[in-house]
């Protein structure tokens, strides 16, 4: 029960045991790991706004799984390179709203994750390739900064998601995201008339120059 | 040779002697419905609330027990034996007086609420479990998290905090610590911080007053944080 583990105590402690080994999970470990993961999809959602998505079990697996090698290479810097491209593989399914969403569940902790790789080995392999991840999953990576705008047609285009991100955005105070063309009038709109006092600086750097 | 005056009463004037019970050597006695006071002396005038009192008759009593009318020579009767003659101050005994009104008795004032010729932000608003509900379901969570709610049984929501949410509802202010409508101050406003010290059993409650002066405790306790889930789980108890 390597995973369900994993999650567990991601989701109630934050406090993680691993082990140095690749691993390889069970296929009960994975039945035990996806029926944890819908409870606390059936739970998250009672805080989103409008309509969550419905769990995407696929994508649920896929990232609680990304996210455990991903700490166990960071962690355990023995591991070799080549691991790491072998280990965290891409989705391959869809990105829709639902996959969006449940891969969030535990992507939500890409962003620190990738704070604490860069802390350990600025420039590693292991770093890029969080990266390129986060990148491709903007919704779970605000507050981290890319050289190319993300791919956000999918969150805008999904009322809950869109709320949510832009809820995101402004908790984290992301100016990065907040001065995209497209996203400031959604972020205006969120602070309405009191942007002053939810985020002072909101207006002086969205101000067209 | 007289040997003093005696003084005839009814015997319903009974409480009519408490004003000569201070008069030293006064005795009284009952007997067939009358009073009889003796004591008085023979010659001189009578003290003045001897005088006053409502007598029947007033006769001079020799020593032999005749009584002679007053200014008269011929006695008209005997004093009546078996008289058992007792001092004023027994004959008469002190009682203390009912009191007039109760001892802990509290005067009553109506709160009343008047326009405020100032203006001032809102800290509260009174609303409804289904606007709030409607609201809460997609608002920001910035302007969730600012707030505090609580509900009343006749789903009546109260919102605390700023800033406000966009919704139907009365607005209230603060106004020493307590919520009044806004736009209304009390009529007399040096009462506001002796109305909180009486009516405000925790430091953290709420007094919530309505127009009409009629106010309600919101508990402390009974105020939660603004979460989407606190809200939408609220008003699905509420069977809505």
């Amino acid at each position: 029960m390597l995973l369900t583990g994993f999650l567990h105590d991601l989701l109630t402690t934050g406090c993680l045991t691993l082990t140095s080994q690749p691993d390889s999970f069970e296929a009960a470990d994975l039945h035990a790991a996806e029926d944890l993961l819908r409870s606390y999809h059936a739970e998250d959602a009672k805080e989103m706004p409008h309509t969550a998505p419905v769990f995407n079990a696929p994508a649920a697996l896929w990232s609680a799984a990304y996210l455990y090698d991903t700490v166990k290479l960071a962690l355990v810097r023995e591991l070799d390179e080549t691991l790491v491209h072998e280990q965290l593989q891409d989705f391959s399914g869809d990105m829709t709203p639902e996959a969006i969403y449940s891969a969030d569940l535990t992507f939500r902790h890409l962003p620190d994750l990738l704070r604490l790789a860069k802390g350990l080995a600025p420039g590693d392999a292991l770093v890029s390739r969080l990266q390129a991840t986060a990148w491709k999953w903007p919704f779970s990576s605000v507050g981290t900064k890319f050289k190319d705008a993300e791919p956000i047609v999918t969150i805008i285009a999904h009322p809950a998601l869109r709320q949510a991100y832009i809820d995101r955005i402004i908790r984290v105070q992301d100016r990065a995201r907040a001065s995209q063309t497209h996203l400031a009038p959604l972020i205006h709109e969120a602070l309405g008339g009191h942007a002053a006092t939810l985020w002072p600086d909101f207006t002086a750097f969205t101000l067209p120059v | 040779m007289m040997a003093g005056r005696v003084f005839v009463l009814a015997a319903a004037d009974r409480e009519a002697l408490g004003s000569v019970r201070h008069l030293p050597g006064l005795q009284a006695a009952e007997v067939a419905d009358q009073l009889w006071l003796r004591g008085l002396s023979a010659t001189g005038e009578l003290p003045l609330p001897v005088r006053g009192l409502p007598a029947v008759a007033i006769y001079a009593l020799d020593a032999e027990g005749r009584l002679f009318p007053d200014g008269q020579r011929t006695p008209t009767a005997r004093l009546p034996t078996g008289l058992v003659w007792q001092p004023i101050r027994l004959f008469v005994p002190l009682e203390l007086p009912t009191a007039a009104l109760p001892a802990q008795g509290t005067p009553a004032y109506r709160v009343r609420l008047r326009p405020s010729a100032r203006a001032g932000a809102g800290a509260a608003l009174l609303t409804t479990l289904t606007a709030w509900h409607a609201y809460a379901e997609t608002a920001p969570e910035i302007r969730l998290r600012c707030l505090r709610f609580a509900v009343a049984a006749d789903a009546r929501v109260l919102l605390l905090g700023t800033p406000l949410p966009p919704l139907p509802g009365l607005e209230l202010w603060l106004r020493e610590g307590l919520l009044l409508p806004a736009g209304f101050d009390f009529e007399a406003p040096l009462l506001a911080p002796l109305l909180r010290q009486k009516l405000q059993t925790a430091a953290d409650d709420v007094l919530l007053f309505a127009a009409d002066g009629s106010w309600e405790r919101v508990l402390n306790t009974d105020i939660l944080p603004v979460t989407r889930s606190a809200v939408r789980l609220t008003f699905k108890e509420f069977g809505r």
